[in-house]
């Protein structure tokens, strides 16, 4: 299925970029070609050829050809509207009925040479190009900060997930795990490590209702590897996407709002952070009330922008505050004698993260990326302080629905 | 209601009112010139003409849907017209 649709994308574009005919089978059989060659159109369309027209369908690639009577050939035109030649054949031989179960050919011998267009029989592929980290499958992102007196610094922010949609329900099932290594490490480093500071898993449930995108995660682990911290945390979020707030041919800026709510247990908790001995006997049920927002500039490519790589850049900035409703663990530092402590506490103020981002796209897979990150993320709430980072984005998706 | 048939013109006009912008209806403008300049915006266009097709008793997936601020709105009026069922 996903083949076909590859085919049919590229084929979409290859008609538009060169003018070139493109074959479009309807659900109703009827065959629509795109981009006709307007010299050729009324050959086409001429009552007296229409016995010229082949069309054969195969179920697939093994199969015996199926040919179908065409039945009439009208051409339609228009200034704003799409334009075509629509053929008409007679399906009645289609079993089953579906005229997207089968491969096309159609040909017609024109004066200047002739014409053959195909849809292939549906098929599978694998990846895609994504467009974002939230658009992708397989992301990551990773840093390197190395200078005198430093060991390297290594910050990595992955993610990995399979959200299809159930057939064509508009509801998308699937798991999803994300983590975020050293981000808040800050030089000088004694030495080097990769530790995952926060590590989500779910199963995540996605849906679309009018302008709000609805996803519940009704499993959902938070994890920090280097201080055994765990929570069981299931969440669900609404995000409000209204039309952008300003818009030019090349330019555009956005800003969408979340709300939702994170509910859940402490699994288990650390005896001791950084070597400090803490209690953490009062850190058990977890209610956190989410806000949120996602603002950015888009500046489109002037030329060569594809459906994976649109941007010559762009600038985002996503906002997360928890508010708490339990006594939660948040770890930040304090000066002591003029040296950098852990200071480890468990209260329910709120907590914040932002995560800026400045991308320009090198291409499909490959973005050059700085990004700002301030705030603390659960399940420990580790402070991290003002922090840029410089990297280079991978970005691959799967296919969209099984 | 009845099952109409489905046209490009049809296809054409549920795509260009699924966008945020709806208007102007021309087939060779990309979508980004519609409001859809984000995969954020491609998702709510795609669940509105899913949306659209059911109301008329047809079915699509979402990912046959081709959308996006690249993407023309008579490539997505034919990628429309191409999976429809």
């Amino acid at each position: 299925m996903l083949n076909r649709r590859l085919i049919l994308a590229l084929s979409l574009f290859a008609s538009l970029a060169a003018a070139v005919p493109n074959l479009i089978v309807s659900p109703n059989g009827t065959l629509y070609i795109y981009n006709p060659d307007k010299a050729t159109v009324a050959e086409m369309a001429d009552p007296a050829n229409r016995g010229r027209w082949t069309v054969t369908v195969r179920h697939s690639s093994k199969s015996p050809e199926i040919s179908l009577p065409v039945l009439d050939v009208t051409a339609h035109s228009s200034a704003t509207g799409p334009n075509y030649v629509a053929v008409f054949v007679d399906t009645s031989a289609l079993k089953p009925r579906d005229p997207h179960h089968y491969g096309w050919t159609v040909t017609f011998p024109l004066s200047t040479g002739p014409l053959r267009l195909t849809v292939p029989p549906p098929n599978t592929s694998f990846f895609a190009p994504a467009r974002n980290k939230d658009d992708a499958n397989l992301y990551f992102f990773g840093s390197y900060l190395a200078g005198e007196g430093t060991k390297p610094i290594y910050s990595i922010d992955a993610k990995v997930g399979y959200i299809p949609e159930i057939h064509d329900s508009g509801i998308f099932l699937g798991i999803e795990a994300a983590a975020t290594v050293n981000s808040g490490s800050q030089p000088p480093a004694n030495r080097t490590r990769v530790d995952p500071d926060s590590i989500t898993a779910d199963i995540a449930l996605r849906t679309a209702r009018g302008n709000f995108l609805i996803n519940t995660y009704p499993a959902r682990g938070e994890f920090s590897r280097k201080n055994a911290e765990s929570n069981f945390v299931p969440s669900a979020l609404v995000q409000y996407v209204p039309k952008p707030l300003f818009q030019s041919p090349r330019h555009a800026f956005v800003l969408y709002e979340t709300a939702g709510i994170e509910a859940g247990t402490n699994l288990n908790k650390p005896a001791s952070i950084f070597k400090q001995p803490v209690n953490f006997s009062g850190y058990d049920k977890i209610l956190r009330g989410v806000i949120g927002g996602y603002a950015a500039y888009y500046i489109m490519k002037k030329t060569g922008a594809s459906a994976g790589d649109p941007y010559a850049a762009q600038v985002s900035l996503t906002y997360v505050g928890r508010i708490l409703a339990t006594d939660e663990p948040y770890v930040t530092s304090q000066t002591v004698r003029g040296a950098q402590v852990p200071l480890i506490l468990l209260d329910d103020k709120m907590r914040h993260h932002i995560d800026g981002v400045i991308l320009w796209n090198v291409s499909d897979f490959v973005g050059i990326q700085a990004k700002y990150t301030y705030g603390a993320l659960p399940p420990l709430f580790q402070a991290c302080a003002h922090q840029v980072t410089f990297g280079i984005t991978f970005k691959a998706k799967l296919p969209g629905h099984i | 209601m009845a099952r109409p048939v489905l046209t490009p013109d049809l296809c054409q006009t549920i795509v260009v009112n699924a966008t945020p912008n709806q208007a102007p209806n021309d087939a060779t403008q990309n979508l980004f010139a519609l409001g859809v300049v984000d995969g954020t915006q491609a998702q709510i266009h795609k669940a509105k003409i899913q949306a659209a097709l059911h109301l008329i008793e047809y079915r699509i997936a979402q990912g046959d849907i081709l959308s996006g601020p690249t993407v023309t709105v008579d490539s997505c009026t034919q990628s429309v017209l191409a999976s429809a069922q």
